[in-house]
Formats: C-alpha cells, sequence, structure tokens
C-alpha cells in the first residue's frame, strides 16, 4: 500500500529588534544569567506591558511578504499555562483574530512549483530558558530569552514531503532575511519549527491521526525527523497498529521521535483577550506604507536578473539566495556594466574565497567598486584574467585596489610592443624548428612560440600582443 | 498645634504654607493619633514614621501636596518596601519599584506614610480577608469599614492619615468609604496609571484617592492623574484643575436618578438619607430627573464572571518560582506550584480563582466570560446613553446597607458579592464616580451617595460633590475613638 | 448549570491550587451559589442582536514603544526576591513530566 504524508508546519522566528517585545531589556543573545531583564519581563507583580513598534511594523513586514490580509485591529490574548520558564504564568500571543490570514508561500517541488498555503502569521513573546542540573534535584532558569518578540507563522497541511519542508523552510529563511526581520539561525534558536504531521492512503482527501513533532534544531533535523516519523506511521499503519495523538520529541543524536507521554489537560490554555494591551489599530495607510517600503522579494529580484540583466537561470538563482550578495552584485552594476562577468566572478573566485574563509559576503574587504576596478584592468589589457585570479585574493585578504596591487608587486601585463619585440625575437632564434613548422602552414605552431614569449616575460606579456608580434616578425621572415 | 491630624491636606497646606507648621510636625500629629487609636482601628499594616521623617526633611521645593503624609494601600508597589496585598503568598516582599502613583506623590512632595489593610488580594466588601487582621470600623468597632480598601477608609475616618490611595475594581474605595464616612472617588478607567498596582482584573482596577473632603479628593486626583507611557490602558487626555471645578454650586447640573438602584431589600435608612439629599440638591437648582440603566440587574454576574477570569490569570504569577514564599521543601515542580498556592491564598482568593479558572476553561468560555463581556457593553451603552442626553451626574447609594457586623457575611460570599451591587456597574463601564458622606442611620453608622459622571468628566462629579458638602455637614462628623 | 466536585478538582489542577477535600466541597457548593446567580445571565437576558464583546472600556489609541534598549534592572534587584537561587540564576525543583 502507498501511503503520503501530509504535513503542516508551525515556525517560530525570532524578529530583529534592539529591545524585548513589551519592555525596554536588551534582545543581545547571550549574557549573564538573567542579566538582560527587568520587572516587566519577569512578570512582577504590578507591571505592564508596552509594545514595541518596531516588533509589530516587522510583523505586517513579514505577514505581506507571504501574502497575507493584515487585520485591521491587532489583539493580543493571554495564553495560560504554568511553567517555571514562564513567569506570568501566561504568554501574551495571539489567538482567535491573528495579525494576519491566508497567504502562501511558492517552493520549487521537483522542477514544478508548488504552493504552500500559509494560515496565519502572528505575534508572540518568547519564554525563558531552563537548564537541567544533571544529576540534581532541580533546575535553573534564566529569563534573558524571556519577552523577545516572536512571529509564529503556522502553514496549512499542504507539505508532502520531508524535501518540501525543508524547501518551505529555506524559503521562509530567505524571504525573513531579505525582509531583514530575523537571521533565522536555527542552531542560536532564532528559527525554530514545529511539525505536524500524519499520513494517509495515496488518493485519499481525509487527515489521519496528526502527531505533533518537536525539538527539531537545524534545518537537517527536520528533514531527517519528518522522514523517520513517516516511516514509524507507516509500519504502525501496516502492522495495523494505531496512531495516536500526542506530541513527540526529536532526539538527533539517535535519530528517533520519542513519545512525550500526554497530558491531558495540556490544551485547556483559557484563551482571553489581554486586558493590559486594547487593541492596536492598523490603519491602511500605515500597512500600504510598509508594503511599500517592502524590499524586492528574492522571486522578483531572480526575474529580473534573467530578463533585464540577461543572467542565465542558474545564475540568478544563485545570487538571489542572501539579499547581500544579490546587493552587492546590483551595487557592481553602477561601476562595470557586463553582467555576467560580475557574476561569473562573485560566483567563482570570490565565491570559493569565501567558502575557504567561511564569511559572508559582508565581511568582505573588497567592495564592488574595487571589484570592478579589477575587472576594468583586464578589459584595458593591463592585466590577465589569469593574473587577475592572483590579484582578486590579494584585494581580499588586504582591501587594496587592483590598482594598488597591480603597481607595488609588478604585476602590470607587458603591452608594450618594442619590450615584447626583444623576447619574440629570442624566442624565435631558439626555436628554428618550430618556426619552419610554422612556414610549412602548421598555424598550431605559433602558439608554442607565443608560450615561450609568456614563460620569458613571467606570464606578464599581453597574450594577444605577443601573438600579434610574433606573426609580424614570421611574416618579414618569409 | 496639636490637632493638626484632624485637619484636612487643603487646610494643612495653608498652614505649611505660612510656615506656622513643619512637615515633621503633622507626620508627628498623624502618627501619635495612630498610635493611640489603631489599635482600635487596625486599619495599617505598617507605618514607617522614621522614613516618613527622613522624607520630609528632603521634599522637593515645591509641590501640590508638599509635606502631606498619605497612607498606601498595600496593593500599591513602594520601592524596597514591603508590598503584600496582605496576602501570604507575597510576604517578605519588596519590588524593585515604585508604582507610577507613588513616584507621582513622591514628587508633589508628598510623603508615604504607611501601608493600609485590605482584603487579600482586594478580594472583598469588608476588610476581612486580609491574611493578617481584619480592620475595623472606626464608627462601630464590631462592623466591618467596608472593602478592599477598608484600611485606607478606616485611617482617613480615624484621623489616622490625611489622605489615603486605595484601588476600586468593583467599589472597593467607594463602598468603605461610604461605610466608614469618607469620600472615595474612583477615576475614569484610564485617568490613573495602573502600573504598580497589583492587579486584580486588570480591565476594571483604578487607584483613586479616599479623603475627609471632596476638596481633598480632588487636590489629590489632580496629583495622581495623567496619561503613564509605562500603562498602554492608560489614556493620554490634559489633566484638568479639579480644584478650579468646585464652583459651591449644583445651578443648573442635570442629574439623573435611575430607578434600577432603588430596590427592594435595600435599606430603609440608605434609601431615606439618599432621597433626602436628591431634595436638598433639587432645592439647590439642579434639575433633577428620573433615568433607568436597564441592565443594572446582571452587573454583579458579569463582574464576578470577568473579574475573577482576569484574577485567575494575574494571579498566575504567584508560583514561588521569582518571588513571594514558596512552599516548604516541594518534591518536584508540580508539587511546588500546588503547595505554594494552596498553603498562599487565603479562603476568598482560592474560590476566586477557581470560579475565574472555571468561566475561562474549554468549554465554558461562550456561555460564561463571552456572554459577560457582551453584557458588559449593554452595561456601557446604558451609561452612554443617558450622557449623551445630556446629563452631568447619575446619583444613586453606594451601598445598599449601611456597615454590617463582622462575620455577618463571611459564610456566604454571594450575599457578600451583593454589597456591592451599586457601585459594579461604574467599573464595567470605566466611568468615574464618588462616594460621599449623606447622612447617619440613627444607630450613627455612616452613609453615603453616589456621583457617577461620564468618561473623564471627574470635575462635574467633583463640582456636585462639593456643593453637596457646602449644604451639608455631615462629612466634618468625626467618629469616638 | 450545577458544578461538581471533580469539576472543581480539574479547575484547581489547571489553577495549579492544592485544596483539600473539605475544601473541594465547600468550594464546589459555594460556586453552585454563584454560578446560579450567575446564570441569570444566560436565562434572563438575550442578545439577540450582535453586541460586539466589551473586553475594555476604551478604544485603541496605538501607545507603542520605540524600539529602544534600555538598561536591564540590576542582578541583586531582580534576584533579591527570589525564594531559591542559584549564582544569577533562579532555581526551581526537578520538572518531572506528568
Amino acid at each position: 500500500m502507498d501511503y503520503e504524508p501530509v504535513i503542516g508546519l508551525e515556525v517560530h522566528v525570532q524578529v530583529k529588534t534592539a529591545s524585548k517585545m513589551f519592555c525596554g531589556c536588551t534582545t543581545e543573545f547571550g549574557g549573564p544569567p538573567n542579566s538582560h531583564t527587568c520587572p516587566v519581563c519577569l512578570g512582577f507583580p504590578g507591571v505592564l506591558p508596552v509594545l514595541n513598534k518596531k516588533a509589530l511594523l516587522s510583523a505586517v513586514r513579514t505577514a505581506l511578504a507571504v501574502g497575507c490580509k493584515i487585520s485591521a485591529e491587532v489583539k493580543f490574548h493571554r495564553k495560560n499555562y504554568f511553567y517555571p520558564d514562564l513567569p506570568k504564568g501566561y504568554q501574551i500571543s495571539q489567538y482567535d483574530e491573528p495579525l494576519s490570514e491566508d497567504g502562501k508561500v511558492d517552493i520549487d517541488a521537483g522542477g514544478r512549483v508548488k504552493t504552500i498555503r500559509v494560515k496565519r502569521v502572528h505575534m508572540e513573546e518568547d519564554a525563558g530558558k531552563l537548564i537541567h542540573e544533571e544529576g540534581e534535584n532541580s533546575s535553573l532558569v534564566d529569563f534573558n530569552r524571556c519577552g523577545m518578540p516572536l512571529l509564529e507563522i503556522v502553514s496549512e497541511p499542504d507539505i508532502n514531503s520531508p524535501e518540501e519542508a525543508y524547501r518551505y523552510l529555506t524559503k521562509l529563511k530567505l524571504l525573513l532575511r531579505y525582509l531583514d526581520v530575523s537571521d533565522c539561525d536555527m542552531e542560536k534558536g532564532s528559527l525554530r519549527c514545529d511539525a505536524n504531521i500524519s499520513i494517509r492512503k495515496k488518493g485519499d482527501t481525509g487527515l489521519g491521526t496528526k502527531a505533533e513533532v518537536k525539538n527539531m534544531n537545524s534545518f537537517k533535523g527536520v528533514k531527517s525527523a519528518l522522514e523517520y516519523e513517516i516511516e514509524r506511521q507507516v509500519k504502525c499503519a501496516e502492522t495495523g497498529e494505531r496512531i495516536v495523538m500526542e506530541t513527540r520529541l526529536w532526539d538527533p543524536d539517535r535519530c528517533v521521535t520519542i513519545s512525550m507521554r500526554s497530558k491531558e489537560e495540556a490544551h485547556d490554555y483559557r484563551y482571553f483577550p489581554e486586558p493590559d494591551l486594547v487593541p492596536f489599530t492598523l490603519d491602511t495607510s500605515v500597512v500600504e506604507s510598509e508594503r511599500k517600503s517592502l524590499p524586492e522579494l528574492p522571486e522578483a529580484r531572480k526575474a529580473r536578473f534573467i530578463g533585464s540583466l540577461g543572467l542565465p537561470e542558474y545564475d540568478a538563482e544563485v545570487l538571489t539566495q542572501e539579499k547581500a550578495n544579490a546587493d552587492y552584485f546590483e551595487a557592481c552594476l553602477k561601476y562595470y556594466d557586463k553582467p555576467k562577468v560580475i557574476a561569473n566572478w562573485l560566483m567563482g573566485e570570490i565565491s570559493a574565497y569565501m567558502n575557504s574563509k567561511n564569511m559572508a559576503i559582508e565581511g568582505l574587504k573588497m567592495g564592488p567598486a574595487a571589484l570592478c576596478g579589477l575587472l576594468n584592468e583586464i578589459d584595458s589589457g593591463k592585466i590577465s584574467g589569469k593574473m587577475a585570479k592572483d590579484i582578486v585574493l590579494r584585494m581580499c585578504e588586504t582591501g587594496k585596489d587592483a590598482s594598488a596591487i597591480i603597481s607595488e608587486s609588478g604585476l602590470s601585463q607587458i603591452s608594450d610592443a618594442s619590450q615584447l619585440e626583444k623576447f619574440a625575437d629570442e624566442a624565435i632564434a631558439e626555436n628554428v624548428k618550430t618556426v619552419e613548422d610554422f612556414m610549412k602552414g602548421k598555424d598550431s605552431a605559433l602558439m608554442f612560440l607565443v608560450g615561450q614569449v609568456m614563460k620569458k616575460t613571467k606570464g606578464k606579456a599581453n597574450p594577444a600582443m605577443v601573438n600579434e608580434v610574433l606573426r609580424k616578425k614570421l611574416a618579414a621572415k618569409k | 498645634m496639636d490637632n493638626l491630624y484632624s485637619l484636612t491636606a487643603n487646610e494643612l497646606l495653608v498652614l505649611l504654607d505660612k510656615r506656622s507648621v513643619r512637615p515633621e510636625d503633622i507626620i508627628e500629629s498623624v502618627c501619635s493619633r495612630a498610635q493611640s487609636v489603631d489599635g482600635k482601628v487596625k486599619g495599617y499594616l505598617s507605618i514607617d514614621k522614621e522614613g516618613a521623617l527622613a522624607r520630609a526633611k528632603a521634599l522637593p521645593a515645591s509641590g501640590k501636596l508638599r509635606g502631606i503624609p498619605v497612607a498606601i494601600k498595600d496593593n500599591i508597589c513602594v520601592e524596597g518596601e514591603l508590598t503584600t496585598c496582605a496576602s501570604k503568598i507575597l510576604s517578605g516582599f519588596r519590588p524593585p519599584y515604585n508604582a507610577t502613583v507613588v513616584e507621582k506623590l513622591r514628587s508633589e512632595g508628598a510623603v508615604v506614610l504607611g501601608r493600609a489593610n485590605m482584603d487579600e488580594f482586594a478580594f472583598g466588601s469588608s476588610c476581612e480577608n486580609s491574611a493578617y487582621f481584619p480592620t475595623l470600623n472606626p464608627w462601630d468597632t464590631s462592623r466591618i469599614p467596608g472593602g478592599s480598601s477598608g484600611g485606607s477608609a478606616a485611617v482617613v475616618a480615624a484621623d489616622e492619615a490625611v489622605m489615603a490611595l486605595g484601588s476600586d475594581t468593583g467599589g472597593s474605595i467607594r463602598q468603605p468609604a461610604a461605610l466608614c464616612g469618607v469620600v472615595g472617588m474612583k477615576p475614569t478607567y484610564g485617568r490613573v496609571s495602573r502600573y504598580g498596582l497589583i492587579a486584580f482584573a486588570s480591565s476594571l482596577d483604578q487607584i483613586g484617592p479616599l479623603t475627609k473632603d471632596v476638596r481633598d479628593s480632588a487636590l489629590l486626583l489632580g496629583a495622581i492623574a495623567g496619561y503613564d507611557e509605562k500603562d498602554s490602558t492608560s489614556v493620554n487626555i490634559p489633566v484638568p484643575d479639579y480644584l478650579s471645578c468646585l464652583t459651591g454650586d449644583v445651578k443648573g447640573m442635570r442629574i439623573g436618578i435611575p430607578k434600577e438602584y432603588f430596590v427592594d431589600g435595600m435599606d430603609k435608612e440608605v434609601d431615606a438619607a439618599v432621597k433626602e439629599a436628591v431634595a436638598l440638591l433639587k432645592s439647590k437648582g439642579a434639575q433633577v430627573s428620573e433615568i433607568s440603566l436597564p441592565h443594572t440587574e446582571y452587573a454583579v454576574a458579569v463582574y464576578y464572571i470577568l473579574a475573577t477570569a482576569e484574577a485567575s490569570s494575574n494571579l498566575a504569577r504567584f508560583d514561588g518560582v521569582q518571588f513571594g514564599r514558596r512552599c516548604e521543601d516541594p518534591q518536584n515542580i508540580l508539587d511546588m506550584y500546588e503547595r505554594t498556592r494552596g498553603e498562599g491564598f487565603g479562603a476568598e482568593a482560592k474560590r476566586r480563582i477557581i470560579l475565574g479558572t472555571y468561566v475561562l476553561s474549554s468549554g465554558y468560555y461562550d456561555a460564561y466570560y463571552l456572554k459577560a463581556q457582551k453584557v458588559r457593553a449593554l452595561i456601557k451603552d446604558d451609561f452612554d446613553k443617558v450622557f449623551k442626553a445630556g446629563l452631568d451626574c447619575i446619583l444613586t447609594p453606594t451601598s445598599p446597607t449601611p456597615a454590617f457586623k463582622v462575620g455577618e457575611r463571611s459564610s456566604d460570599p454571594l450575599s457578600m458579592y451583593l454589597s456591592d451591587i451599586f457601585t459594579i456597574s461604574v467599573n464595567l463601564a470605566g466611568v468615574p464616580a464618588i462616594s460621599v458622606p449623606c447622612g447617619f442611620t440613627k444607630s450613627g453608622l455612616p452613609i453615603g451617595m453616589q456621583l457617577i459622571g461620564d468618561f473623564f468628566r471627574e470635575g462635574k462629579i467633583l463640582r456636585a460633590a462639593h456643593a453637596y458638602e457646602c449644604y451639608t455637614d455631615w462629612h466634618k462628623r468625626s467618629p469616638k475613638l | 448549570m450545577s458544578i461538581k466536585d471533580d469539576k472543581v478538582k480539574y479547575v484547581a489542577r489547571l489553577a495549579r491550587l492544592k485544596l483539600t477535600d473539605r475544601e473541594v466541597s465547600l468550594i464546589a457548593h459555594q460556586l453552585d451559589g454563584i454560578l446560579g446567580y450567575v446564570d441569570k445571565l444566560n436565562e434572563r437576558l438575550d442578545i439577540s442582536k450582535d453586541v460586539p464583546p466589551m473586553s475594555h472600556p476604551h478604544a485603541a489609541s496605538n501607545p507603542f514603544r520605540e524600539d529602544k534598549a534600555r538598561p536591564s534592572a540590576p542582578s541583586e534587584a531582580v534576584l533579591s526576591n527570589a525564594p531559591q537561587k542559584k549564582g544569577n540564576f533562579f532555581k526551581v525543583p526537578r520538572i518531572i513530566e506528568e
């Protein structure tokens, strides 16, 4: 029997802000335990939340970017439950009237475009962190993370394979990084993902009993966890074992999902409207101004790179995978007008250099103007493409201009005919046999002579000019 | 002068201004009065005479309340000082911050003198629910002072404080003010910052003044009112000069008498006193008319759903993790939560947490909470309609009965809840109201009447209340202690 | 609607409130009375027209906070009320799966 998985993802991303969602504490990562806290994020008696405007606007931008309808009123609810990392005994979240609903994310599913519907994007505050003391009868609580602004992005169960889930997540990450809403670093916890997953017979349209899988802490982990869970559920189905509705934890070391004993009361969160926050209104003008200020999103940018800059699809895809890379590429166009040449360099030597140093383009010492300076030197014939590959590495290392490196290391190409004539004469004199071959009509013999001249000039000669000088000299011999 | 304690803040300010008394003299006088009578009244949880004297030596150069000692209800945070909501669960709690009202009082030169007793977490109408001891009515110490701000009302009535701050969620300032024969005001929701007020029901709570007369009420309200960027529910509307609203007359004021507030079962003497006050105001030129607030009868039910629901959530933070009391030797986290809270909360707090949790729990939300929210809107509409029709204020009794005996209602929560029947609608709607003394029973217990105003029209009810004081001398009487 | 002991126990568990059996039955009894009174909302008042639920006395005025980090509270202040701490951590008993 063939089964297909039905997967919905709940993604939590930490919104990039300077201060927390409801208080002025910093959102900086790290710091000694409880050093980024105050009575408000610690939920001390009598304190009150005040909403961070940027957190709300970032949520609006995200919702717009995935095509959600934005609610005219932003209402917060309290989600009530007890846990030591939740200082107030409730989380300020959104419930039946979220910030936004009904969006979509298009992914590439085996060569065709597949639409994953986004059910809702809403805001909530993060909880603190619990540290379980090994061998002790106690746990420690650090509230530094408590009150950080989060976005919850919930997909419809439109995902039908771990690969699609992976692509959906990477696409979301790309979008959020373009929007500068979040770093989406799963390892740092700025993107977290839970999955609702069930299986059904191929061709069925109903939904099976779902399990919720948590604790997937890397993009690859999501894929592996889903693969495992699908296999587990299929095995259950095949052996006639009942699949129960439950929460399962992904154990990345053992590569299995483990059942958490179900809690009968776990879902009685007693949501009710947060009385400390009067609903906020989102005027159309505010939403529209956010919409206008959205950056060009990766898909549109890729299309433009193909359409108006003439880049091959592959190049356009690669360059738009990081907003900073695409920005760098476009900055180069101001100084140099051959897009494909810039793309080649970025995807070739420069990308290799960054990979070797494990750095992002923001850390590159060579700016777009400097890179284009180099490309112009190649075009002017001052240096060869081969020389340029060495020079670019030194530019990346030092941040110096191409011209500075060329002049200080005497790398500049010999394009002076009178200088080259001397070497050409030597080459002709030293290679009588080859000259004879050429005279007999073996054109390729010339390439050998060119190579000799290049050798004598330690590669600095302009090959085209060498070619020309040699031809002239040999013609004179005839 | 040896009777400084019996003067109002406005009277004392005149003396201070003339430099015929010093702030320290007032503190000394009030403290010695408290020392001699608080053994009977038990209005204070603590008095910090030394701290007050120290502060009196370092007052700001000017301020509306410069040199005036103020008693603060125990649910209002004072930095570094015990703030317990009269609950065991907060025993030892010293907030590392001031409530905004405390900041404002201090910047106006007032001195926090002591912490007034209250029903635990403001749950109650008799002050019997304090985890420490009940406060007693200065007019008859076999009776309750009302609640939950019973301590604040009693210490003002007994001249143990010049003025006091209380909080009012369903009548907790006005009802004890009426029962103790003092003036108590609940401002418009959003008029006074709630930052640092330990929340009971966040959408209903307001801090307000308890004072010896209306002029002091206007003075104290003017000092604490105003927008606070730390409280998202406070409203950014300029604060008028309330003292200048006190014209001393009611000529031309339109006063409505809601027929729903004169019910069967109401105390005959209360009924008569309030009707007499209406007649007096009419004789002084007020235009009095009967009005209807048709959804009044549902107010108590709506209130006990919404207020307990919010409270159940607001009180979740008292869990023994970060502050307050934790149970002995917890076996695990669940045990710690359940015993910390089970041992730390008193009977009324438990009852309300259970009720509030129940009405929010799965399957009951729509029938109780949502429905109550809708009826709340209807109750607010009732007020909107009459004020839109041009009414200046609404006059009602504050409490259906005078002070009852200690223990009389403590075993029957519902009868206790019904003592707030006339004050609750005001909190649900969010409008301001003031209670002023309007007579005494034959047995010498104070009776209060309530004047309700439109949103942010505290000036109008202060004017009417002040005028009434000008025509009468109920507010000048003092209990014999 | 009548409220039974087991319902009170369920709700008490949700609210993390340890009650003795005597408290449970007393509260169940008292809540019966209170809810009986409250039920008049459902019995007597028919809200036929669509009344919007009211959760706040005022409409929105959008009181935002600009996104600026301010100094956090000093650790001593934050931890000074803690029933139990270890270093700069709050300390709680072991968390067991229920």
